[in-house]
């Protein structure tokens, strides 16, 4: 009704889509969101000093409102919001985000703490003097004009840019499909390295990484690592891992606090205190007691520790927690001829002085024009004082001024340029001072003339102005290095974090894993009915089980022969009586495999071995160092044959005897030195002899003169046999009687001091000190060592923890400094007892909690 | 978890009660208990022990339950608008037509547009809904967000379909849209293509049934103004603007080929200036590398006008020359005679060369010109109207000259020293008497012009928008509004020859 005549174009929607989304980016990626590879700037920003520039708004000058600059920009040359206008201007006001200022800013300009600046009818702005030396030159002919959006005036397309911007305050944007972060560089070093690019044109990059260090944030802070800094300077895309920087100061009742003076670029300040607050609110970081932002306009963040916290730690903490560290992924991207380019500093450096050549030698083109004009009227100036009577006369003699020049052009050989400069001289300049001035100007021009037409000439004397220009650049803005390069100390250590304490590591039948604090476990007389040892599910039952300290290494043999290595604090914790988590969720298990073994070491030093033993009696030994390249998914610990599985790993120090226990109760005694090393991915030799088909080794134990071998049966029997009471064979016979037995569950090597703990099926605990278990010989049955109800049976022994002579307590003893070390820390157990020698943890930070987790609780004796 | 798993459970009950003829549902209450901890229990043990299958059901069930959130949303909104009284958003300007298949519904970038496009319209049956900023990306959001989103509902309640694919209360039903025609009306510059492409992203991935019924069309406003004397023009895109400067130059002049003095017809004029023209937008391509386009165009050879396929630049000190390699083979002439190691394609090359006895720095590089094959096409065709294409380089002597108003008491000629500078002169000449004005936005109109030029229907011209390859405009939504970066950016690094402008 309202539209019948209509005529309408069917579009296909893809097309649409299409051209829309390309006019949109490209116009993006060209004229908005990517800096210009030779002046470095955006067009917007490029616009804001060209604005003030026409403005008058120098750094000599007044200052002006910002409204008037946003206005002009707005009016003029930039047809888009005034926001983005005004928020371009302020960032390059603000000396946390521009190495080197590009505006003097008046009023408030933000801060680093995010707060917005003041609106722009209020703040006043002018340029400084270094974005002047951006502009300088521009008037004459130095770069090329465009009109403006509506072919009102004109504009620079690009500015002739005294120093390399680009790279001294650096810039970020994103495109579309792409984006730059160029971080800002230390301007001496930038100007260095274009002196050196200009001397040597065939410098290598690792020369130029040389010479630029690195990123040099206005916020200072430091770098950690040459890695990433090396990568984006050769490739143009690199990862710098930036820090703040704290330190320890003391205050008056003995406690430490930790102060934040810089903070990474980029961050913000208020979020980062929030952030901290917030961590300790939530008991992730507990070792703070108070936390005040005492900045004002130097960042000042305090924090105040609890007494006896090591500011170490709690550093450490920040720098993984919260932005005190903080990454700054750098992709040095920018225009180079109107087309987007990944470049590497040598490139980025390159462009910039191709532009100022061009540049130069504009200017140089320019003036030389200039002074050619002067010289060529001087020159008729000189004709004329010459012939100066005759001029005169001339002149006098004419009806008009068309007539003189007329006249005079047609007697002397002058151009009409020449002539009208001549009717115009005054009379006084034909004094003979005057004409003495002319001659000395024009001597002075000729020579300026030879100069110029060098350096046109001359490439030697083009890069010469060039470095000469930069030189003069480097004197007035050098500037001292903010941000420190140090090395990077490592990868971040947990260890830093994680304070060093005991913990109980069990592992059930099927696979379910948790580390418990040592003190959650009772110490219990010889008999009693035990704790639950732990919570699991119906079917379930704890197999393994041993003691470690939380910033060791745990090996897991699977019964296939592969291993996996975990860090102690990263099996996740749970209290005594949770069920713990699936092996799969912690290890990168594959099908069917199970945990045969697992031995915690402290690390992968060369002067241990591991020796393995199979259920079908194959052993073999390997240097504890070969496993030390683990990787998450595992590597193979030993080749097991196809019907075989591995039953037990020892820790051995190379001089050990070994002993082979198997389920019909049999033993065999034989040394260590039997057995070469071999490689990770070895078979083994054969260890013992199985005299029955159905008879399979269950352990293997590592002897230990001062202790005694302990063997228990499923059924709850159990005894303790000297070890001289075990001859020593060589390896591969069937060994002799251990225990007259139905079935072994397990044997350890333990001392009169350890004490026990025995799970049986259903999930009983008993923690059981070894003293009440007699020592009898070796042909016997044993005593009752647990109370099984009917139908359960002891399912597996583990030993506990050495208890020290000294009543139960690790000693301590202190050091030069006067911290505590904890001298006889317990060495970790494996699953069957075996005692791994440890030396004692020397972390400073360890402190007294640990002190408290080891003493027995005594209230049950 | 409502849907998608289902499980089978065996239950041995001694009395069973069952809910309904069909013994749909169990009813003895104490069965659920049971059956709710043991399953319970197991089901803890089986996520336990198998972690990649856990992490699977419950994506699966989250993403079922940000879909129902989604759809409960959406229909509220419209469930909203039902009952209170229209609850239109409150930006909307209804029309007062009830009739939906004549109503227009103008959804229009910006509150400044906005309101030129509310004063402006026939409020008959022309609404306005205007949009603040940029809409979201519907195909990066997650659903919820996008439906939570301000704009996206007042779209929605003023179309009054509901959005979505699934069935159901609220689900898009196009019998219930209120408008007929949907018109997308953004600025005419590259912010107003981006809204564009925001918008039809909403539409085809959330409303895509009004895109099938045809309901959906792009307004197109003017780009320029132009005034002459008393008489006014609407441009709309600068490929029309150019064109039109072109015409208008060409009216009253005569163009002369100074050779053999012979006088073009108006025709070819007209089609000589509009190769040119073409010749001029692709000059780019060659001048990037410092290198004249007559320069180059002096290389053509053949019937074909073939032009190099590469420039090398080679500067000796502050001397710069060029080379034109035809092709691969030259340009490896070129390395060899060079004595040239290294690939120098698109890379500078440094090294110390002797001249007059001084060392200076030599710099080589290689250039690829893409638009060679195109420009040579422009080559043949300007042969064939009549234009000398031996030589573009400016000769000493006058090639063509033009004169305008001939015989006119303001007769003036122009002349000319190659046939490049045709283009530019009948440009300043179109140019002449004219008060262009480049809008930067909708609101930089009166309403009553934003009438005539874009919302009259019998002088709009509406593009209508449909989906010919169904597969291909998946494909093109996901490449370009997805999260894929790589494939948009090749799209970009393959298509930006192609881009029609860049703005300012």
């Amino acid at each position: 009704m309202y539209t019948e005549n209509e005529k309408l174009f069917p579009t296909n929607i893809t097309e649409i889509m299409k051209t829309a989304y390309i006019d949109y980016s490209m116009s993006v990626i060209i004229s908005r969101a990517l800096p210009d590879a030779r002046d470095g700037f955006k067009p917007v920003q490029r616009r804001i000093l060209y604005a003030m520039y026409r403005e008058g708004l120098l750094h000599n000058r007044s200052f002006d409102k910002c409204a008037g600059v946003v206005g002009e920009v707005l009016k003029n040359y930039h047809p888009h919001g005034d926001s983005s206008v005004y928020d371009t201007l302020v960032r390059m006001a603000q000396n946390w985000v521009m190495r080197t200022q590009m505006i003097d800013p008046q009023g408030n300009f933000g801060s680093v703490d995010g707060d917005p600046p003041a609106a722009y009818r209020y703040t006043e702005c002018r340029l400084t003097r270094f974005s002047e030396e951006l502009l300088r030159d521009l008037d004459e002919n130095t770069v090329d004009f465009v009109p403006n959006y509506k072919e009102s005036t004109n504009e620079p397309s690009v500015l002739p840019a005294a120093l390399p911007q680009l790279l001294i305050n650096g810039s970020t944007g994103i495109a579309v499909g792409m984006t730059t972060n160029i971080p800002p560089h230390n301007p001496t070093e930038i100007i260095d390295a274009t002196i050196a690019t200009i001397a040597n044109p065939n410098i290598s990059v690792s020369d130029l990484c040389k010479i630029v260090k690195g990123p040099d944030f206005p916020t200072g802070g430091c770098i950690s690592g040459r890695k990433g800094i090396e990568e984006y300077l050769t490739t143009g895309r690199g990862i710098v891992r930036v820090r703040g920087t704290a330190h320890t100061e003391e205050i008056k009742n003995g406690k430490e606090q930790v102060v934040i003076t810089e903070i990474p670029y980029n961050v913000n300040r208020a979020t980062l205190v929030t952030k901290i607050a917030e961590l300790v609110r939530e008991k992730i970081i507990d070792e703070i007691s108070d936390l005040r932002d005492e900045s004002d306009e130097n960042t000042r963040i305090v924090i105040e520790l609890k007494r006896g916290e090591q500011p170490r730690v709690v550093v450490n903490k920040l720098f993984k927690l919260t932005q005190l560290e903080n990454s700054f992924g750098v992709i040095l991207l920018a225009l180079d001829k109107m087309r987007p380019k990944q470049m590497n500093i040598k490139e980025m450096i390159e462009c910039y002085v191709e532009h100022r050549r061009e540049v130069i030698i504009r200017r140089t083109e320019f003036r030389l024009k200039k002074a050619e004009d002067r010289a060529h009227i001087l020159e008729g100036f000189k004709i004329a004082l010459n012939n100066l009577d005759d001029f005169v006369r001339i002149i006098r003699a004419s009806k008009n001024r068309d007539d003189a020049r007329i006249a005079l052009m047609a007697k002397y050989p002058i151009s009409e340029r020449q002539t009208n400069a001549i009717l115009e001289l005054r009379l006084y300049q034909l004094t003979g001072l005057e004409r003495e001035k002319i001659d000395a100007e024009y001597a002075e021009l000729m020579k300026f003339i030879e100069g110029l037409r060098e350096i046109l000439e001359s490439e030697a004397r083009l890069l010469e102005v060039i470095v000469d220009e930069l030189k003069e650049m480097r004197e007035r803005y050098q500037s001292p290095r903010k941000t420190v390069i140090a090395d990077a100390e490592g990868e971040f250590r947990m260890e830093d974090v994680i304070a060093n304490e005991g913990c109980i590591i069990t592992v059930s039948h099927k696979g379910f894993i948790k580390r418990t604090p040592v003190s959650a476990y009772r110490s219990q007389k010889r008999g009693g009915k035990g704790v639950m040892g732990s919570g699991q599910y119906d079917d379930d039952f704890i197999e393994n089980m041993f003691t470690a300290s939380t910033h060791d290494y745990i090996m897991f043999f699977m019964n296939n022969g592969r291993v996996y290595v975990e860090k102690v604090y990263d099996i996740p914790e749970g209290t005594r009586i949770s069920k713990g988590k699936f092996l799969a969720n912690v290890l990168e298990l594959q099908k069917n495999e199970a945990v045969a073994a697992m031995i915690c070491v402290k690390d992968f030093a060369n002067d241990k071995h591991l020796v393995m033993a199979t259920r079908k009696g194959v052993v073999k030994k390997t240097n504890i160092e070969d496993y030390k390249n683990y990787r998450k998914g595992g590597i193979i610990g030993i080749n097991i044959d196809e019907d075989d599985s591995l039953v037990n790993v020892q820790l051995t120090k190379g001089e050990d005897e070994l002993v082979l226990i198997t389920y019909n109760g049999m033993s065999i005694r034989f040394k260590e030195t039997d057995l070469r090393d071999q490689g990770r991915a070895t078979r083994g030799v054969k260890g013992i002899t199985l005299k029955n088909e159905k008879d399979y080794v269950v352990t293997l134990v590592v002897v230990d003169p001062d202790a005694t071998l302990l063997v228990a049966g499923c059924k709850g029997q159990g005894k303790r046999t000297q070890y001289d009471q075990y001859r020593l064979q060589n390896r591969g016979g069937s060994g002799i009687i251990a225990i007259k037995t139905a079935g072994v569950a397990g044997a350890l090597s333990v001392r009169e001091n350890d004490e026990i703990m025995m799970f049986t099926k259903s999930g009983q605990a008993v923690r059981s000190p070894v003293k009440g278990i007699r020592v009898i010989g070796r042909t016997t049955q044993g005593v009752r060592l647990v109370n099984l109800a009917e139908d359960d049976y002891l399912s597996n022994i583990s030993r506990v923890i050495e208890v020290d002579d000294v009543g139960g307590i690790p000693a301590l003893t202190t050091d030069a400094d006067g911290n505590v070390i904890e001298r006889g820390y317990t060495a970790p157990a494996d699953d069957e007892g075996e005692i791994v020698e440890e030396e004692a943890s020397t972390e400073e930070d360890m402190g007294r909690e640990t002190l408290e987790l080891f003493s027995p609780t005594d209230d049950e004796e | 978890m409502r849907e998608g798993l289902t499980a089978v459970i065996s239950v041995k009950v001694p009395e069973p009660r069952f809910e309904g003829q069909t013994k749909t549902k169990l009813s003895n209450g104490e069965v659920d208990g049971i059956v709710q901890k043991i399953v319970g229990e197991k089901l803890k043990y089986v996520f336990e022990t198998d972690p990649s299958l856990a992490k699977k059901v419950i994506q699966k069930s989250l993403n079922a339950a940000r879909a129902r959130e989604a759809a409960r949303k959406a229909r509220e909104t419209v469930r909203k608008s039902a009952m209170i009284g229209g609850g239109l958003p409150g930006k909307l300007a209804d029309c007062s037509e009830k009739d939906a298949s004549l109503c227009e519904l103008y959804i229009v970038e910006g509150d400044s547009a906005g309101g030129s496009a509310k004063q402006g319209r026939d409020r008959r049956y022309q609404a306005i809904l205007p949009l603040r900023g940029k809409l979201i990306n519907v195909e990066k959001a997650r659903l919820d967000k996008v439906l939570n989103n301000n704009e996206i509902r007042a779209m929605i309640t003023a179309c009054g379909t509901g959005v979505g694919s699934s069935e159901g209360d609220g689900a898009f039903d196009i019998t219930k849209c209120r408008y007929h025609k949907i018109i997308i009306m953004t600025d005419a510059d590259v912010d107003g293509s981006h809204i564009r492409t925001l918008l039809l992203t909403f539409l085809y991935r959330q409303m895509k049934g009004l895109i099938d019924a045809g309901y959906v069309y792009i307004a197109q406003p003017p780009l320029y103004r132009i005034k002459r004397k008393k008489r006014e023009q609407y441009v709309e895109n600068d490929l029309t603007m150019n064109r039109i400067l072109l015409e208008l130059g060409s009216e009253d002049v005569m163009l002369v080929r100074t050779r053999d003095n012979s006088l073009f017809t108006s025709t070819k004029v007209e089609k000589i200036v509009e190769l040119l023209s073409r010749l001029d937008a692709l000059a780019g391509g060659v001048t990037r590398y410092g290198c004249q386009l007559s320069t180059y165009l002096d290389h053509h050879r053949g019937e074909k006008h073939d032009l190099p396929k590469y420039i090398a630049r080679i500067r000796t000190g502050n001397k710069e020359v060029f080379e034109f390699l035809r092709d691969e083979e030259e340009r490896t002439a070129f390395y060899i005679r060079q004595n040239l190691a290294d690939d120098v394609f698109q890379v500078s090359f440094v090294r110390e060369a002797e001249v007059d006895g001084r060392t200076v720095q030599q710099r080589l590089a290689v250039y690829e010109i893409y638009e060679g094959l195109q420009i040579s096409k422009l080559l043949v065709e300007l042969a064939k109207a009549g234009m000398d294409i031996q030589q573009f380089t400016p000769s000493e002597t006058v090639r063509y000259t033009i004169t305008e108003n001939k015989g006119a008491k303001n007769e003036q000629v122009y002349e000319m020293h190659s046939a490049l500078e045709i283009v530019e002169t009948i440009r300043t000449l179109g140019r002449k008497g004219l008060t262009i004005q480049r809008y930067k936005g909708l609101g930089e109109m009166n309403p009553k012009q934003l009438y005539e030029t874009t919302m009259d229907p019998e002088k709009r011209r509406l593009l209508k928008v449909n989906i010919e390859d169904a597969a291909d405009a998946e494909s093109t939504f996901s490449m370009l509004m997805g999260e894929d970066v790589p494939i948009r950016r090749a799209f970009i690094e393959d298509n930006a020859l192609n881009t029609s402008y860049l703005d300012v």
